[in-house]
């Protein structure tokens, strides 16, 4: 009886032991995707698409501006908007953003 | 004494296969996402793209600024001449990070998009190059008839 309670301590710390490793490495593994994605979405993030239309909101552009400038967001794939007193809008497939003002 | 011992040496076997398995299945399964050197490349050349038209959209620039050169432009069939004062600008921000370019002027006429590409800077770029664009207000532009025009850099190098 004794002789069996010793040979399943044995296996039960290397379960327990494999329970630890798997845990770890799966911490591990969220941990560099997570640094990853989220250095890569800052890269990708269109900073200076944004501050670009937010320069032309502050140049009180007219309706005819804004229908152009729509037109030519829109060959590049993006949804533009811009309006008096730094209101900004843009789209693509990773950002959504809108600014009441954008200088805020 | 003897059956304890090979006993204990199976359940040590079985451990360690355990733990052998358990190993295997980590390094297995680990995701490894490497970014490889060119994104990085690329990032900080889109970066520097995006600085020159920056920069270049001056108002007191002048025939050097995007502005002035929007105002001096001479076109014919779709290919345009900038005035040498932007031409030799550029030209020197590009000697300067080793880099090559192509110059494009969208707007939109009519409802239709016109392009144009500016002389000197017309060359086909390669596969990995980054574009970067910025957005101009133009008042009295002799060749682009549009009230917003999207200036288009390409770099490579």
């Amino acid at each position: 009886m004794e002789m069996n309670e010793k040979g399943q301590m044995i296996l039960l710390f290397a379960a327990a032991v494999v329970v630890v490793v798997l845990s770890l490495s799966y911490v591990y593994a969220q941990n560099i995707i997570a640094g990853i994605e989220s250095s890569r979405f800052m890269l990708a993030f269109p900073k200076e698409e944004i501050r670009n239309l937010c320069e032309l909101s502050q140049q009180n552009p007219s309706q005819e501006v804004v229908s152009e400038l729509k037109i030519l967001c829109a060959k590049n794939g993006w949804v533009c908007n811009v309006g008096l007193g730094g209101k900004v809008e843009f789209k693509n497939v990773e950002v959504d953003y809108d600014a009441e003002d954008c200088r805020r | 004494m003897d059956l304890k011992a090979q006993t204990f040496t199976l359940e040590g076997v079985a451990a360690s296969l355990l733990i052998l398995i358990a190993t295997y299945t980590v390094f297995q399964s680990t995701v490894i996402l490497a970014p490889t050197w060119s994104e990085f490349e690329n990032v900080q050349l889109k970066q520097l793209g995006y600085d020159i038209l920056r920069i270049m959209d001056n108002q007191n620039g002048e025939n050097s600024s995007i502005g002035g050169m929007l105002k001096n432009l001479t076109c014919n069939n779709g290919i345009c001449s900038p005035p040498m004062e932007f031409s030799d600008n550029l030209t020197k921000i590009l000697n300067a990070i080793n880099s090559f370019a192509r110059l494009e002027i969208l707007c939109v006429e009519n409802g239709e998009i016109r392009t144009f590409i500016l002389d000197g800077f017309e060359k086909a770029p390669t596969p990995n190059a980054v574009r970067v664009s910025r957005f101009v207000i133009v008042e009295n532009a002799p060749c682009v008839n549009a009230k917003v025009v999207e200036v288009r850099l390409t770099l490579w190098r």
